[in-house]
């Protein structure tokens, strides 16, 4: 094959092989796009449409994280080490979008975030970077290297996603472990915390393989892991510092980091269950959402907090999590239970172009999704994508939260319901599972219970139901309300929820 | 003379540590699955019917397991075999063998014995062959290959894995088939052969070969008697050569030889000649032979070397011819005199890319040309002998006397013997099987044996199981249910060493799990390194492909390290009855294909369609990520009725597996090919690999250049490159210079002319891996932090991680051109490099600036090697010139330094 030159440069004279790669994939997009779309996409798309933000021809906007700028700009870092600086991302006329290179030639940037004082913190797969323009001609001359306390070797699966600022100052840093199975270099399967100094302080050991990393309205930070070992199937986690989350490959590294962890903890047993090993290991802090696989979708991704107060719609201070092979947004709401985190996942929003890997939102609401399916396919079929997605003002009919009580669950809806629908326990349709915990990788679907729903009663404000069942420590609660009517007589949009139970209230 | 062995032997039992553990008074049998008579396989594993006549049914049903054969076979150290005559038993508890010669008074033991001993030497012959060189690090090498291959899913492992524990270890040691006192049975060279083909020694295939090279068998055997190595250095001999050339297999990149040789070999050995028949990998490999040539006539000596790629040879350390560099084949010669004696010789080639080719001839003087004979290579190393042994002198009465004893005992009915004296007179024959019903308390079985009858090392338990299966002798010649033949002959042959079926046996339930690793980074977890389960196996595989596996071993599965073994016959057979018990009666036939299928299954497999080669190989084109089972072979091994009923749902068939579906529920996930119908895609996928390595390749294995191209403006690259870690920081400056820093070590690793480098790698797929620099002039800067505080001027330079040097980040120009910036010892440097071409040459001119007083001396490392001094400047091998202003560098050992005045700045002039 001839070698192609590639100017490094923005919307300049682009790499040909990606582009012709790109326009292909685009074409087989379109048609299996719209054989999705046809159905749920459409329906979605009244109450929150997907606009694509037109991105040059040229750039290879894989884009690993976002940030919103003070001056309503956004700083978008790819795959590839470059931060483009987009202007006009929320402008409805794409003309008047603009990208301009800030960097390049950094490393896989899967974090990035600023304080607004012209520093741009950028988390590469070897160090968190401090990045500014010192002579304001618009491009990066300075990189400094904030902290680098841990390893990599050239493994792909070393990826380093980054968060944004804590409550504290501190950006945590999600470590994939070197492969699928083994922890080779210091702090893979961890997450640590860098402070403002740059000093690191290993946190939280169990990871796996992260695809996303930030905090909830309470500032608690949390992370997306994927199905592999020890992970039956994708999970949101909590990140407590000075616990464990459930896969001891990187356990190793407890020596390095017993001054702040204290000493290791014995491994959990293989082929067995979370509530079981939980009980034996008091730094196991279990999972808080499980996605399960092939139902939720395949690739846990991105976390985003609605802080926005109902600019986003009715969902203020929910997650949302990205799926990167299913290409979609998904829906959590979190509680916490005798002080463990748990709650329900619900679908949300599919039709994305690409693999949807980074989330944010800007303090008007509207959400911006990045997409890449280079390495792992994704439905979406472009190989990269920015969009943003907002809330058209009309609410749809949702399960708004879904809260357990000592023998069942609570269920709140985003319009009053159907009280004759919505109070017959045949609308409802429950089962209950869980997966092994096993070193093998991921899990069938087992111990699966079908516990009757004994009565579904719903408030006297018809906002909400309470459903008596039977409950499963460690299981999986699948929720399938498809007799449920709003008032005005129409379904659930989503008629799914799936609720981990770590804790049944006290 | 016996009495003085025997301590010794025991001494050297407890010494090799698991022998003792083993010492259960028990013939050692692998665990048996449930249904599986114990009776029936002792009958099989302690030879019974070689003496006792079996009906046809009956025999084949007990598959005796012969013994090792004589005769033209292999040499047994004479003293091990006087030791191992007298009794068995104790030489290697556990063992089949019986003890014949209790019968005979105890004064009379070592007489007969040593007769014996004096006939089975004469038939393997006397002495042993040319020794194996006493090479410790081939130990280490078959220590590693004992512990992964396989060997240890039977015998016991003397290691746990660095993170095993402690208890399976035992466990493992305590359940183990023994392998006796190998260091004194053996020599290295015939414990080798064997290895190779076990079968062919021990026709019954309990014993499998595990597909070993030669060089790895001798490997294997030389750990095997490593207690051989400590007998020689205790013995105190003084250094000896031994036959063939050392050679050390490097793996590299480059243009020339020195790119490659350098750093640690991937692998070292013993060549005859030089004929780069050892291991090594298609592309980007070189090979250094080193050792001896024995020269008998003074005078001019020609050699040609004729490779493709770089070759030379140098003799006495003087190049004699030079055939370095990326070609085609070429051939190039040169002479040398030389002196009878012996001559220090090295050659080395190396293989870029592309055709690989290599031969080397001489001519001795007034000779013709032809190839250097293995008789005049040699090489420094001590030949291993078997411990003790004494070698014996040929007595032709006590070789008669053993002769007769050999027939007496009737030794001959369980071992084959090729005796050039004749056929040996047939002893009285034992009662038939079938007449044992009754009778089993007597005899070989008796509680205490006769001296007329061998005696076995049975527990108790096992002369039960016997007795049990004897008093229903006549049951053994009726048909065995396929299912049942199938246990009996994965217990016999211990297949649930390594394979689970029907939920019994593999190395999870044997406690051995541990011990099966993956080779490279296959990141598959279990699935990588335990072998499959055999559950329905004869319902996924093709009988063809059974039958190769059986036949041959396996070779689908590169990354797993176990080998699949070779048994024989015995194995072979279960391809049939596997595919007799498993196929499910509902099985689909394999459909019609239509004209298009095999192209829609192309679409589907490609980087564009499911992306089946994410993961999975196809000939000889690697994956975009982890080495999955080859694409080309699926459809060739795989029936189609599996391959229907696995894709949808592949951790039904095989749980645990990272294999994906991709028709979650039944539903395509895909469904821009053929409609997103589910059967018609899997059908189409099967129909493209039914083509096999002749399908069209899928698309995204073959990866175009994506130069990065640098114009008016520096270009930074920062990720793994090839030389300078997986924190590089690659600059392409305009004017075709390019360095790589090394942010991890703190160093300038990389400088380079030309183009900068090849993005393709890490911008397609998951970007796995280093890439090199793309351009040509490459130096390659050493190892290690630059800077280092040292106490004296000489002292070794540190190691990087024993140097608190750390990256700080870098500024850039308004050319984009970096000054890094870093810190040692207290100081914080910049460094600004910056290119200044030259009519011919490069000058790369390194200013460095510093802040702050050092802990120490403060030193500078700019070059390791041979260095040339030539005024105020520095030369080395490579071409590299060296120029320092500001400092007085100075050459320590092969280093050359420069003493750090941080007050000052410091200019370092790099041309090349």
């Amino acid at each position: 094959m001839t070698p192609e030159p590639t100017h490094f440069k923005p919307a300049m004279n682009p790499s040909s092989t990606v582009n012709r790669t790109g326009s292909a994939l685009l074409a087989l997009a379109v048609s299996s796009a719209t054989l999705f779309a046809a159905t749920k996409a459409e329906e979605e798309s009244q109450y929150y449409p997907i606009t694509p933000i037109p991105i040059p021809e040229g750039v290879l906007l894989e884009a690993g994280a976002i940030q919103v700028l003070p001056d309503r700009q956004i700083a978008v870092s790819t795959r590839l080490g470059e931060i483009w600086f987009v202007a006009g991302a929320f402008e409805s006329d794409p003309a008047k979008v603009k990208f301009t290179r800030f960097a390049s030639g950094l490393h896989e940037v899967l974090g990035v975030t600023t304080r607004g004082d012209g520093w741009i913190y950028a988390t590469q797969r070897g160090e968190v970077t401090r990045i500014k323009d010192s002579n304001g001609d618009g491009r990066a001359d300075v990189f400094e290297t904030v902290a680098d306390g841990w390893g990599i070797n050239g493994d792909y699966h070393e990826y380093a996603f980054g968060s944004k600022f804590d409550r504290d100052g501190n950006i945590w840093v999600a470590l994939c472990l070197t492969g699928s199975f083994t922890s080779e270099n210091p702090y893979r399967g961890w997450a640590l915390r860098v402070t403002p100094e740059g000093k690191v302080i290993p946190t939280t050991s169990g990871l796996r393989s992260p695809g996303g990393i930030a905090t909830n309205h309470l500032g608690d930070m949390f992370y997306t892991d994927n199905q592999g070992p020890w992970n039956g199937t994708c999970w949101l986690k909590p990140l407590k510092p000075g616990t464990f989350v459930g896969n001891p490959s990187g356990n190793r590294w407890y020596e390095k980091a017993s001054d702040v962890m204290g000493p290791r903890p014995k491994d959990p047993a293989s082929n067995s269950r979370i509530p079981t090993e939980r009980a034996k290991m008091p730094e196991f802090n279990p999972p808080a959402i499980g996605f399960p696989y092939n139902k939720m979708g395949q690739s846990a991704s991105g976390i985003l907090n609605d802080s926005t107060a109902g600019k986003f719609g009715p969902f203020a201070n929910q997650l949302f999590v990205g799926d990167q092979t299913w290409s979609t947004v998904m829906r959590v709401c979190l509680e916490k239970v005798n002080g463990i985190y748990q709650g329900a996942c619900f679908p949300f929003r599919e039709g994305f172009g690409s693999g949807t890997l980074s989330l944010e939102m800007d303090a008007s609401g509207v959400m911006l999704v990045g997409g890449t399916d280079r390495g792992w396919g994704a439905r979406g079929g472009k190989p990269f994508a920015l969009e943003r997605l907002a809330w058209s003002g009309k609410t749809p009919f949702e399960i708004h939260e879904m809260h357990v009580k000592p023998d069942g669950f609570e269920l709140t809806f985003t319009e009053p319901v159907d009280a004759e629908s919505a109070g017959k326990v045949e609308s409802y349709q429950f089962r209950t599972f869980t997966y092994i915990y096993q070193s093998s990788y991921g899990s069938p679907e087992v111990d699966e219970t079908k516990p009757p729903i004994e009565s579904a009663t719903v408030s006297a404000d018809r906002r909400s139901v309470r459903l008596k069942t039977t409950l499963n420590l460690g299981h999986l609660h699948e929720l399938k309300p498809t007799g449920v009517r709003s008032a005005a007589g129409k379904p659930l949009l989503h008629p799914l929820a799936y609720y981990t139970l770590n804790e049944i209230p006290r | 003379m016996i009495s003085r062995i025997l301590p010794t032997a025991f001494a050297a039992s407890v010494a090799l540590g698991w022998t003792a553990l083993t010492a259960a008074a028990a013939l050692h049998l692998p665990q048996m699955p449930s249904g599986v008579d114990e009776g029936t396989v002792l009958l099989g594993e302690l030879n019974c019917t070689a003496c006792h006549a079996a009906e046809p049914a009956a025999a084949a049903r007990l598959s005796a397991r012969g013994a090792p054969k004589f005769g033209a076979s292999l040499h047994l150290s004479s003293a091990w075999t006087r030791t191992w005559l007298l009794d068995p038993l104790k030489e290697k508890p556990g063992t089949a063998m019986p003890s014949v010669l209790h019968g005979v008074p105890e004064s009379e033991r070592p007489a007969v014995a040593a007769a014996l001993t004096q006939y089975l030497a004469s038939l393997n012959g006397t002495n042993g062959p040319v020794g194996l060189g006493a090479d410790p690090t081939r130990v280490e090498k078959g220590r590693r290959l004992y512990h992964s291959v396989g060997c240890v899913a039977c015998h016991a492992p003397e290691t746990a894995p660095a993170e095993g524990s402690p208890d399976a270890l035992k466990r493992a040691q305590a359940e183990a088939v023994p392998l006796g006192d190998l260091a004194r049975k053996y020599h290295a060279g015939d414990l080798a052969r064997f290895l190779v083909d076990p079968t062919a020694h021990r026709p019954g295939g309990r014993m499998p070969a595990l597909n070993l090279s030669a060089s790895e068998a001798e490997d294997l055997a030389i750990y095997l008697v490593r207690d051989q190595l400590a007998a020689l250095d205790s013995a105190d001999r003084g250094p000896k050569r031994t036959s063939g050339l050392k050679y050390e297999l490097f793996e590299g990149d480059g243009s020339r030889l020195d790119d490659f040789l350098k750093g640690n070999p991937k692998s070292t050995g013993v060549a005859a000649t030089p004929d780069i028949g050892m291991p090594h990998p298609g592309n980007n490999w070189a090979v250094r032979y080193s050792g001896f040539l024995e020269i008998a006539e003074e005078g001019d000596h020609r050699f040609w070397i004729r490779s493709d790629d770089g070759s030379r040879v140098v003799i006495d350390g003087k190049p004699v011819v030079d055939n370095d560099g990326v070609h085609p084949a070429a051939e190039k010669s040169g002479k040398i005199a030389l002196k009878p004696g012996l001559h220090s010789i090295e050659v080395s080639f190396f293989q870029g890319g592309g055709e690989t080719e290599f031969s080397l001839r001489w001519a001795r003087p007034g000779q013709k040309r032809e190839p250097i004979p293995a008789q005049v290579l040699s090489h420094d190393g001590r030949p291993l002998l078997p411990v003790g042994d004494t070698g014996l002198a040929y007595d032709p009465v006590q070789f008669a006397e053993g002769r007769r004893h050999f027939a007496a005992l009737n030794c001959v009915a369980c071992h084959a013997v090729t005796d050039p004296a004749g056929p040996l007179p047939a002893a009285k024959p034992a009662k038939p099987l079938a007449e044992l019903a009754g009778k089993s308390d007597a005899g070989c079985l008796a509680d205490a044996p006769s001296g007329s009858a061998p005696r076995f090392d049975l527990s108790p338990a096992q002369r039960q199981a016997l007795r049990r299966t004897l008093a229903r002798v006549a049951d053994l010649s009726k048909p065995l249910a396929p299912a049942d033949d199938i246990r009996l002959t994965m217990a016999r042959l211990n297949c649930y060493a390594c394979h689970s079926r029907d939920g019994e046996g593999g190395p999870v339930a044997t406690g051995r799990a541990e011990w099966f690793t993956v080779v490279g980074e296959a990141d598959l977890g279990d699935e990588g390194r335990i072998p499959p389960h055999l559950t329905g196996v004869g319902a996924k595989l093709k009988e063809s492909a059974l039958k190769e596996i059986l036949g041959g071993g396996a070779k689908v599965r590169p990354y797993m390290a176990a080998r699949m073994p070779v048994f024989g016959a015995e194995s072979l057979r279960l391809a049939t009855v596997f595919k007799k018990v498993d196929p499910r009666p509902d099985a689909q036939a394999v459909p019609a294909f239509t004209a298009t299928d095999a192209k829609s299954g192309w679409k589907l497999v490609g980087r564009d369609g499911l992306g089946c080669v994410s993961c999975h190989t196809f000939t000889t084109y690697g994956s975009l990520g982890i080495p999955a089972l080859s694409l080309d072979r699926m459809a060739s091994r795989l029936e189609w009725d599996w391959f229907r009923r696995y894709l949808p749902d592949p951790a039904a068939l095989r749980p645990g597996t990272r294999m994906p579906t991709f028709w979650p529920e039944g539903q395509a996930v895909n469904k821009a090919v053929l409609g997103g119908n589910t059967d018609a895609q899997i059908r189409a996928l099967y129909a493209y690999l039914s083509d096999g390595a002749k399908a069209e390749i899928p698309s995204g294995l073959i990866r175009g250049r994506k130069e990065l191209v640098v114009d008016d403006e520096a270009v930074i690259y920062r990720n793994f490159i090839d030389g300078a870690g997986a924190r590089a920081i690659g600059v392409g400056y305009p004017g075709h210079a390019n360095l790589a820093f090394d942010a991890q070590n703190v160093r300038l690793a990389l400088i380079w002319q030309g183009p900068f480098i090849d993005m393709a790698r890490h911008s397609t797929d998951r970007g796995q891996g280093y890439e090199p620099p793309l351009g040509d002039h490459r130096i390659v800067l050493p190892d290690g932090p630059a800077f280092a505080v040292l106490a004296l001027a000489d002292a070794p330079w540190p190691a990087a991680d024993a140097t608190p040097s750390r990256f700080l980040g870098y500024s850039l120009d308004s050319r984009q051109q970096p000054t890094f910036r870093y810190r040692t010892g207290g100081v914080e440097i910049e460094e600004t490099p910056m290119p200044r071409p030259g009519p011919i040459d490069m000058t790369l001119v390194r200013t460095f600036r510093f802040n702050g007083k050092p802990s120490g001396p403060l030193w500078l490392r700019l070059a390791k090697g041979p260095i040339r001094t030539a005024g105020p400047s520095f030369t080395l091998e490579n071409g590299l010139r060296i120029t320092v202003r500001g400092a007085e560098a100075v050459v320590a050992g092969d280093e050359l330094r420069v003493p750090v005045d941080t007050s000052r700045e410091l200019t370092v002039e790099m041309t090349w």
